[in-house]
């Protein structure tokens, strides 16, 4: 399996059944110069928030606020239990995306040059998150193709926890896309 | 002095926030937001690919801006208070061996009434160089 040694640091049973090769499917994924602004998308898979989740998001930017981490302690704060890291809606995002339309961020050759988050409420245990996604921007600034969307993590109760807006530099092209997937293949 | 929205003061500085990146730190965050992109993994594909970083891993952006988030949260969660917005730009990578360094300074006052009142801090993240690697902007509603 690829990257066999992240197991060490796997905690939880959405890490230990998540598939962490970045290209399978890739030739599914819709590219910079196929998206159309505006489109919108709800992610089929749902992320039901676990304590274990909570406190290995924060364990892993070396965060030990207990209101993150400590479930006594947070019991008996305002909050009534754990509350997440602010950044949490990363790992919701990535865990939730399809293959397929809508998976911007698991292109090959991206990457992140910043993201704004909205937090209205805490994700808390208990919480099962419904991601929707729609594009909101696309442009070429100095030879580079930029794509924003806008993401909202939405719980059962229909409460908008977190919007968000990542943007990515991306391959413009399949063929672009296709030079990335080409060379983890060669492995 | 207790942290309090009223009596608070422009231009306070948050307490530093510090954070070694190696290989291992990175690896762990790629597991915990299930975040796989191998240009942050993959040395060998990193090495061949016209991507930020030279021929070295980067870390993952969301982990230099949850650094920085952690300063508001380390800062403001103790009396109550409550993150509710945070944007930043990468401006340089993060690579494996960097110190960060993450900070932020009160820069407005918003009058909304209690359990309203919210606070914008500029936040930063640099590197053991001093070389900001990250900026930005946070939203605080303190008590």
């Amino acid at each position: 399996m690829k990257f066999k040694h992240l197991d060490n640091w796997m905690t939880t049973k959405k890490q230990k059944g998540f598939e962490r090769n970045f290209f399978l499917n890739a030739e599914q994924y819709e590219i910079w110069d196929e998206i159309k602004i505006g489109e919108e998308f709800e992610a089929r898979k749902k992320f039901e928030v676990t304590a274990a989740d909570i406190i290995a998001f924060s364990q892993a930017v070396g965060d030990n606020n207990p209101l993150f981490n400590d479930e006594e302690y947070a019991s008996k704060t305002r909050w009534g239990g754990l509350i997440a890291h602010p950044l949490f809606s990363t790992a919701i995002g990535f865990y939730c995306t399809d293959i397929g339309f809508s998976n911007w961020i698991r292109t090959p050759g991206a990457f992140n040059p910043g993201q704004l988050n909205i937090i209205y409420e805490p994700f808390r245990v208990g919480d099962i998150i419904t991601l929707k996604l729609k594009s909101t921007d696309k442009w070429i600034k100095r030879g580079k193709h930029y794509l924003q969307y806008q993401q909202d993590f939405i719980d059962q109760h229909g409460t908008l926890k977190v919007r968000r807006w990542p943007t990515l530099i991306v391959p413009p092209t399949r063929a672009e896309m296709r030079k990335y997937i080409a060379a983890g293949l060669e492995k | 002095m207790v942290l309090n929205f009223e009596k608070l003061e422009l231009g306070t500085r948050l307490p530093d926030v510090v954070r070694q990146v190696n290989q291992d730190t990175i690896d762990r965050f790629a597991v915990a937001s299930f975040d796989y992109n191998p240009i942050h993994l993959d040395p060998e594909w990193k090495r061949k690919m016209d991507l930020p970083g030279g021929k070295s891993t980067i870390a993952h952006g969301q982990m230099t801006m949850s650094f920085m988030a952690s300063v508001l949260t380390d800062w403001a969660c103790p009396v109550g208070g409550r993150v509710t917005k945070i944007e930043a730009k990468y401006i340089k990578p993060v690579l494996p061996g960097d110190v960060i360094t993450s900070g932020g300074t009160v820069t407005e006052k918003h009058f909304h009434g209690p359990g309203k009142n919210f606070v914008v801090v500029e936040i930063f993240a640099q590197n053991q160089k001093g070389e900001k690697v990250a900026v930005g902007e946070g939203e605080v509603i303190l008590p």
